[in-house]
C-alpha cells in the first residue's frame, strides 16, 4: 500500500522557488489503477517520481508497505525500485546501444539473475509484448508502439507489484497508443497496482480512480466512471 | 551482478560507442606514446654523453709533468719541472701491478705532406698501448710499434680525415710522406672516431715517441697515460705513482689526473641533462593526463541519464560504478598499451633514421605513463559516473 501524508516537493530555481508538490495526502491500495491528470505543471509527473523513488519530498511522510521511505538510503531505495517498481516513461527511456532483448535484460544483469536464465525470461517478456520477431532489433530500428512495449516488457520482468506509467501513449498515435493500453489493462488485470499519469481524459477514464491535480495539489478525486460521464474532461491540455 | 556481465556490459558500451571510444582510445594513446618517446629521446641524449666520456678509455690514470703548487700556474705550463722520460713510462708499467699498460705520450703540430697535398696536423708520439688504451681501432695496417727507448722507427699512423686527404681514394699503407724534414712511412690507418675528449682523433698523425721528441726538439713527454687493471684502482695507483716518481725525479714534480676528475667536473652537464629529462616527462604526463581526463570527462558526462535510468531500473551506485570503472580501466588500459606500441614503433623508425642516436626510452618512464593513462582514465571515468550516482535517478535522467 502506497500511503503520502502531506508530501511536498519544492525546486529551488536561480532563487525562485517552486512548488511542484503542495501537501499531497493520498493513499493507493493494492491492485487499484490510478490516473493522475491535470495541466503541465500541475505535479502529476512529480508525484509519480516521488511515489517511484526516483525523487525524494522536501516535506511529508512516504510509507510503502508500511515502511518510511525517507530514512531509506541511496542502494536501498535502488533495491526498492527493483523489486516493487515497474516504469514506463514517455519518451521510452531505452539504451539505445542495447538490442530489444538485451533492454529487457539490463534490470536482470543488476538483480544478479543468471545469463540463461535472462535469456529465457527476456524472450517470453517479448513474447508476451507481441515482439518476439523484434528480438535482436535496437531501439532506432523500432517504432514507437514498439519501443513503448519493448519498455513495458522491461518494466515487468522483475516482476514487480507496482506499474509506474508517465504518460505512456504520449508519443504515440493511436493505434499503438491502444496496444500500449490493452497491455497495460492486461496487467492490471493480473493484480499489479497501476498508476498512470496522462493528459488524455478518454485514456484516463480507464481508471478506477482518477485525481486531478492543479498546482501541486490534489483538486478533485473522481472515478474513472465519472470521468467518462463528465464527458468534457478536466481542464487538461 | 557478475563481474562477466559487469565486463560485458562495459565493453558492449564501448564497442556501440565506437567513434567516441576510438576517441578516447587516440587522446590516451598520443599521450602515451608522446612521454615513451619525449623520455626515450632525453635518456638517449644522456647516454649519448656518457658514451662520449666512456669512449675516452676506461679507468685511465694520466700524470702530467709539473705541479700546480711548486709553480703556480696550471699544470704543466710554466715553472722547469723535471722532465718526464720514457723511462719514467717503463718504469712506471713495471713497478705498478695495478697498471695494465703506461703509454707515454708526445704532442707536437707540424706539416704533414704527400708530395704537394700538405697539411698542418697534431703529431702524437706515442706506443702501441695507446690503441687499447683509448679503444682506438685500426681501419687498415697495423699501429705503432712497443715502446722504444732507442731512435725510434720512421712510421707513421694516420688519422681517417688525414689519410683521405693526403691520399685520396688510394691505400695510404706502404707510402712515404714528409713530416717537417723526416720522411716517414705510412704503416697504417686507423678506425674514424670522432672526437675524444677534445682530441679529433680522426685528424691526428700517430708516430713512435722517440721519432716525435726527435722531431720537435723536446725532450719531455707531453703526459703519461696509464691503463689500469681494473675500476677502483685509480686512488691507490695515484699515490704509488706520486711515490715512485718523487723517488725517480728526487721531488714531487707531477700531477695525476683521474678520468673521475674530468668527468666530475663534467657531471653538472649530466645532472642538467638528467633534470631535463625529468621535466620532459613531467611536462609529457600531465599533458597526457589532461588530455585523457578531458576525454573521460566529456564521455561518461554525456551519460549521466543513463546512469539515472539504470539506478530507476534498480541498479545499485557500486554496480554502476563497477561498469564505468571497468570500461575506463578497459579504454585507458588499451589506450595506454597501443601508446607504448606507438611510442616504440615511432622509436624503431626514429633509430632506423639516426642509428648512431642511443634513443633508450627508460623503463620508469614506460611504467609511469601507462600507470598514468591507467589512473587518470579510472578516476576521470568514475568521477563524472560518480557525480552522476549522487543525483536522484529523475534528476539525472534529464539531463541530456
Amino acid at each position: 500500500m502506497i500511503e503520502l501524508d502531506c508530501i511536498s516537493r519544492v525546486y529551488h530555481m536561480g532563487g525562485e522557488t517552486l512548488r511542484a508538490l503542495d501537501s499531497v495526502s493520498e493513499k493507493v491500495l493494492p491492485g487499484e489503477f490510478v490516473a493522475l491528470i491535470g495541466p503541465s505543471g500541475s505535479g502529476k509527473s512529480t508525484l509519480l517520481n516521488v511515489i517511484g523513488c526516483l525523487d525524494r519530498p522536501t516535506d511529508g511522510v512516504y510509507s510503502l508497505e508500511g515502511h518510511a521511505v525517507d530514512g531509506f538510503s541511496d542502494d536501498e531505495l535502488s533495491r526498492i525500485r527493483r523489486d516493487t517498481f515497474g516504469f514506463i516513461f514517455q519518451s521510452y527511456h531505452l539504451i539505445p546501444r542495447l538490442s530489444a532483448q538485451a533492454n529487457v535484460e539490463v534490470p536482470m544483469v543488476f538483480a544478479g539473475v543468471p545469463k540463461a536464465e535472462r535469456a529465457r525470461r527476456s524472450a517470453e517478456a517479448l513474447a508476451a509484448v507481441g515482439l518476439s520477431e523484434r528480438a535482436k532489433h535496437r531501439p532506432a530500428e523500432l517504432s514507437g508502439g514498439q519501443r513503448q512495449r519493448v519498455a513495458i516488457a522491461r518494466a515487468t520482468i522483475l516482476a514487480p507489484r507496482i506499474l509506474l506509467a508517465d504518460e505512456p501513449t504520449g508519443n504515440l498515435d493511436s493505434a499503438a497508443g491502444a496496444q500500449v493500453l490493452a497491455l497495460l489493462d492486461k496487467l492490471h488485470g493480473q493484480g499489479l497496482t497501476l498508476i498512470m499519469v496522462t493528459h488524455d481524459p478518454k485514456v484516463a477514464a480507464r481508471a478506477e480512480r482518477v485525481l486531478l491535480l492543479e498546482d501541486g495539489r490534489v483538486a478533485k478525486r473522481l472515478t474513472g466512471a465519472q470521468l467518462a460521464a463528465a464527458g468534457e474532461g478536466p481542464s487538461g491540455r | 551482478m557478475s563481474p562477466r556481465d559487469t565486463f560485458r556490459f562495459a565493453a558492449g558500451a564501448l564497442l556501440r560507442h565506437r567513434l567516441r571510444s576510438l576517441l578516447s582510445l587516440t587522446g590516451v594513446t598520443i599521450g602515451v606514446a608522446a612521454v615513451v618517446l619525449l623520455t626515450a629521446l632525453g635518456e638517449g641524449a644522456l647516454r649519448y654523453v656518457a658514451g662520449q666520456f666512456e669512449a675516452i678509455g676506461s679507468n685511465l690514470l694520466i700524470v702530467i709533468p709539473g705541479k700546480v703548487e711548486t709553480t703556480g700556474g696550471l699544470p704543466g705550463i710554466g715553472g722547469a719541472p723535471n722532465d718526464l722520460t720514457q723511462a719514467d713510462a717503463t718504469a712506471l708499467g713495471a713497478a705498478l701491478p695495478t697498471v695494465l699498460r703506461a703509454v707515454p705520450v708526445a704532442v707536437g703540430t707540424d706539416t704533414v705532406s704527400n708530395r704537394e697535398r700538405r697539411r698542418q696536423v697534431l703529431i702524437l708520439g706515442t706506443t702501441e698501448g695507446l690503441l687499447p688504451a683509448r679503444q682506438l681501432t685500426m681501419n687498415r695496417g697495423r699501429f705503432l710499434p712497443p715502446l722504444d727507448e732507442g731512435r725510434g722507427a720512421p712510421v707513421a699512423v694516420l688519422g681517417s680525415t688525414v689519410a683521405q686527404e693526403l691520399f685520396p681514394g688510394q691505400d695510404p699503407v706502404g707510402k712515404p710522406i714528409r713530416v717537417g724534414d723526416s720522411r716517414l712511412r705510412v704503416i697504417g690507418v686507423l678506425d674514424s672516431k670522432g672526437t675524444q675528449m677534445g682530441i679529433a682523433v680522426d685528424e691526428v698523425v700517430m708516430v713512435p715517441t722517440p721519432t716525435a721528441m726527435a722531431l720537435f726538439n723536446r725532450s719531455s713527454l707531453f703526459r703519461i697515460v696509464l691503463q689500469l687493471a681494473g675500476p677502483g684502482l685509480g686512488e691507490v695507483t695515484e699515490e704509488r705513482v706520486l711515490a715512485i716518481m718523487a723517488e725517480r725525479h728526487g721531488e714531487e714534480d707531477v700531477t695525476v689526473l683521474t678520468q673521475d676528475s674530468v668527468v666530475g667536473a663534467l657531471s653538472g652537464i649530466l645532472l642538467a641533462l638528467t633534470i631535463a629529462l625529468a621535466a620532459i616527462a613531467a611536462v609529457s604526463l600531465s599533458v597526457a593526463g589532461i588530455g585523457i581526463m578531458n576525454v573521460m570527462l566529456v564521455s561518461v558526462s554525456e551519460r549521466t541519464s543513463e546512469v539515472g535510468l539504470l539506478k530507476a531500473l534498480g541498479a545499485q551506485n557500486r554496480q554502476v560504478l563497477a561498469v564505468f570503472l571497468t570500461e575506463a580501466v578497459l579504454l585507458s588500459g588499451s589506450g595506454g598499451l597501443l601508446g607504448l606500441c606507438l611510442g616504440f614503433l615511432l622509436g624503431r623508425g626514429f633509430t632506423w633514421k639516426w642509428p648512431d642516436f642511443p634513443l633508450a626510452a627508460p623503463p620508469w618512464a614506460i611504467a609511469a605513463a601507462f600507470t598514468t593513462s591507467l589512473v587518470v582514465g579510472a578516476v576521470f571515468g568514475v568521477l563524472p559516473a560518480r557525480r552522476a550516482t549522487a543525483l536522484d535517478p529523475i534528476a539525472a535522467m534529464s539531463r541530456r
